[in-house]
């Protein structure tokens, strides 16, 4: 087990180390950069943007930018805002906060909706009931957040007014979004679990349970989700990175301060050390939570031997 | 399983329990005014977004002041100032009675602090120190007298002295915080203090109860906005919504479509608002093919039913343009109105003397092998390749996504069709891809316009070394307008220079002007007195009243 673990963390930082590179050069792949533009647009000549960039190291080889870069990094610095001269990890601190509350709600609202939708489906299929629970799933996986947002805004501020539509204030502030981020997710986790129940139900065991006389009940409970759910637990890892991605669009609609907000600004501006500052973070915790959910995995599923893997 | 949704729910409740406490409230009606967008940072001697100068337009005085009716300068801190004869240096008498919101009275040294700051390189300022012009260097001749000195003469500089971006800052304040702290921690001497700034989240001012220096605008309302939050509203749809719901009771860049929506709820207001500086327009790329040739440029022009883009993109909430200047832009001349009418059949007639006579099978005009007797040849410029017969009429324009500009290249891609113009439409990005797009020179049309009270913006793109000279064009007769517009003190003479420059830029059809810009605000119908500054974009908080459920409205 042990050895296992040191082997998914050496991948996972590898994986950190490849997300980073490919971040750094691929933004310096589009042209411009946003101190260039604005200069420009402020009324400098061409030869002030040149001291400007110099000053701020621009100027030099890429490579050496890149090593530079990298030796921070491995430091905790993770460099300054080229707009704001913020340190990069103070950006992300500010805001980080508040896109956990948003992403671990969702992630609550996705299980709920999910798990239960899922299970709906798998046992009542192909009653009415099911039926809706399936309509449901794929409403929540096919239409995008700004379509769902949009029209929950209008619903639930604009017409009914019970809920406010924008800001970050209290918890009222964070039901709509999450419970609009948290549908969004919850279709997969719905699909999944649906599938792999309906799987278990026609197993062999299961016959057994029935034929032995135990309620559909104690069938559900014991025997057929102890089975079925460590496949969900997987997928549950993959909305993590979903959902990081989700909150972007969700924290922009519904205007609350977060990560996502963060980084649309500093994409449009081209603000390059903040842009990767997040990129980094993603892909840590991406790949942390990934990493989680194998270990569980093998904790859950007998089956699955950890040790065997390493 | 259950466990997992007892850990949701419980996850979900500690999450409650974590967000924070609301501030300090004071007393008083509190608002929320929505930005279009979320400033990187919100120092207004560093950063350069119009968006800061909403909030910070009221937490800073300047040296003067433009009153937003007449456009004349008049006295801010400075009580008044006089112009050395040679137009080399400006001498502003300061008020005596001023204090910062953090005690620190307000001086000559005061001003200094705040030059030495600006012009500093380490600042690394991106707009106010460019608006300072060709300075040299201050003299602080007495305790409440400072000089400016200038290497060349400067016309623009009270405009520049009279924008937020060189509004004076608490020495004490600078001292105490660093260029990437002073943002949290501004003092100014406004009729707005600062309390607060969460980035991403909000921005909150309080009104100055000191406050008795403000220039003569300024006046009190009955019922003031004690407490103003500024909020971020990013997502252009989400601007109306916000409003009707009341998360929000003012609001900038409302969309045109939802804005006549708005002007039909009895409980919302709505203020167009005109920017000066340039219009919406299209830059014309002098040096391709086929917009070297000025008769195909003017024919461009003549093609454009502008009425109708402004109609069916902007909802009418603008005027037609038809120069380089908006019409509420300093020098604006008028005489550019007669310039290029909508007129399809000249716009044909011209293309004909461009040599454009037959139409290949698209319905594209074409040049024909041979030109015909009497017609006039593209005029090429030395570089260019020689122009074979049979060349389409084929037009690429580089369009920003910004202020909806895409929708109005595609009503020109349509005009043009008719009389048999392909306008090929290339967007990109923003602005590092237009500029890149821009020097690869591969364009004929390409859009950027820059916002301005004073028509000084012009120099940066059509004199012939601009950075952004996207046209193409090198005329001494406009570079001479351009920089004597800049340096004559003389309002009649720079009048004279900048009528001139609108008149030849149009005269030679460099560009193809769309509609001036008009930003649409929208409050609650509790909000009175909104007024705006005469750049457009800064609201003058001061004088907004506010109807509170007592006022029997």
């Amino acid at each position: 087990m042990l050895r296992f673990m040191r082997q998914r963390l050496l991948s996972t930082l590898l994986t950190i180390w490849a997300t980073v590179t490919l971040a750094f050069f691929a933004l310096r792949v589009i042209p411009g950069d946003a101190i260039t533009n604005q200069l420009l647009q402020g009324g400098a000549t061409e030869a002030e943007i040149a001291a400007h960039r110099a000053a701020l190291n621009l100027d030099s080889p890429l490579w050496n930018q890149y090593l530079g870069y990298l030796g921070g990094l491995l430091q905790g610095d993770l460099g300054r805002s080229l707009l704001s001269r913020q340190p990069v990890n103070v950006l992300i601190a500010e805001q980080f906060g508040a896109t956990i509350a948003l992403a671990l709600s969702a992630l609550g609202t996705a299980l709920l909706l999910g798990l239960g939708l899922g299970t709906i489906e798998a046992l009542f299929w192909p009653r009415r009931v099911g039926r809706l629970a399936n309509a449901l799933s794929i409403v929540a996986l096919s239409t995008p957040i700004y379509w769902t947002g949009t029209l929950a805004i209008y619903f639930f501020s604009t017409a009914l007014g019970i809920l406010p539509a924008t800001g970050s204030g209290d918890l009222r502030h964070l039901i709509l979004p999450a419970a609009v981020l948290g549908f969004h997710a919850s279709g997969g986790i719905a699909r999944i679990t649906r599938a792999s129940l309906r799987h278990v139900l026609e197993a062999g065991f299961v016959r057994t349970a029935y034929a032995k006389g135990l309620s559909k009940w104690q069938v559900l409970h014991r025997h057929v989700l102890r089975a079925g759910l460590p496949p969900v637990l997987a997928v549950i890892a993959l909305q993590a990175g979903f959902l990081l991605g989700g909150t972007v669009i969700t924290e922009i609609l519904f205007v609350r301060r977060g990560i996502g907000q963060l980084l649309q600004s500093a994409v449009l501006e081209q603000d390059y050390p903040v842009v990767q500052g997040i990129v980094v973070l993603s892909a840590i915790i991406y790949s942390l939570v990934n990493a989680l959910a194998d270990v569980l995995y093998g904790a859950l599923d007998p089956r699955v031997n950890t040790d065997l893997q390493a | 399983m259950n466990r997992l949704f007892i850990t949701a729910l419980v996850v979900l409740l500690f999450l409650a329990a974590c967000t924070g406490p609301e501030a300090n409230e004071p007393p008083g009606p509190r608002i929320v005014y929505g930005l279009s967008l979320m400033p990187s940072g919100f120092d207004p001697h560093i950063n350069a977004s119009a968006e800061l100068g909403i909030p910070l337009r009221s937490v800073y005085d300047t040296l003067v002041y433009r009153d937003p009716i007449t456009g004349e300068f008049v006295p801010g801190l400075a009580s008044h100032w006089e112009m050395s004869p040679d137009g080399l240096s400006y001498t502003f008498y300061l008020r005596e009675d001023v204090h910062f919101h953090d005690g620190t009275p307000f001086n000559a040294n005061a001003v200094a602090v705040n030059l030495d700051r600006i012009t500093a390189p380490e600042t690394g300022s991106q707009k106010a120190r460019f608006m300072l012009g060709p300075i040299s260097g201050y003299e602080v001749i007495d305790a409440y007298t400072i000089k400016l000195n200038f290497t060349e003469p400067y016309a623009p500089l009270l405009d520049s002295l009279s924008q937020v971006y060189l509004g004076i800052a608490s020495p004490a304040q600078l001292a105490q915080y660093d260029n990437a702290t002073y943002q949290f921690h501004q003092v100014g001497t406004g009729p707005y203090r600062m309390v607060e700034y969460v980035p991403g989240d909000r921005l909150v001012l309080t009104r100055n109860e000191d406050y008795l220096w403000g220039p003569s605008f300024y006046v009190a309302p009955e019922h003031p906005i004690q407490t103003i939050e500024f909020r971020f509203f990013e997502d252009p749809p989400t601007r109306a919504l916000a409003l009707e719901s009341g998360d929000a009771q003012i609001m900038g860049e409302i969309q045109p479509i939802d804005a006549q929506l708005l002007a039909g709820n009895p409980n919302l207001r709505l203020y167009p608002v005109p920017i000066p500086g340039q219009p919406l327009q299209f830059l014309m790329n002098t040096r391709r093919f086929p917009t070297d040739s000025h008769t195909v440029r003017q024919a461009l022009i003549y093609a454009t039913n502008r009425a109708a883009i402004v109609d069916a993109v902007f909802q009418r909430f603008s005027p037609v343009a038809y120069g380089p200047l908006s019409q509420v832009t300093d020098f604006y001349t008028p005489d550019v109105a007669g310039y290029y009418p909508y007129d399809p059949g000249q716009a044909q007639s011209l293309l004909f003397t461009a040599g454009f006579t037959e139409t290949n099978e698209d319905g594209i005009l074409v040049i024909p092998t041979g030109p015909a007797e009497g017609t006039e040849t593209p005029a090429l410029t030395p570089t260019a390749e020689p122009v074979t017969a049979g060349v389409p009429l084929e037009v690429t324009a580089i369009v920003p996504p910004w202020g909806l500009t895409p929708q109005v290249a595609q009503i020109l891609q349509s005009q043009w069709r008719t009389i048999g113009i392909d306008l090929r439409i290339r967007q990109v990005a923003g602005f590092s891809q237009l500029r890149e797009a821009a020097q690869s020179g591969d364009y004929n049309l390409i859009s950027l316009n820059f916002f301005g009270k004073d028509p000084d913006v012009l120099a940066q793109f059509f004199m012939t070394d601009a950075p952004l000279n996207w046209t193409g064009y090198s005329d001494f007769e406009l570079d001479t307008y351009l920089s004597e517009g800049a340096r004559q003190p003389d309002p009649a003479t720079r009048e004279s220079m900048y009528a001139a420059a609108q008149i030849r830029i149009m005269e030679q059809a460099l560009i193809l002007p769309i509609r001036d810009y008009i930003n649409l605000n929208g409050t609650t119908a509790t909000i009175q007195n909104v007024q705006f500054d005469s750049q457009g974009w800064f609201p003058l908080l001061y004088n907004f009243s506010i109807l509170t459920p007592g006022d029997g409205n």
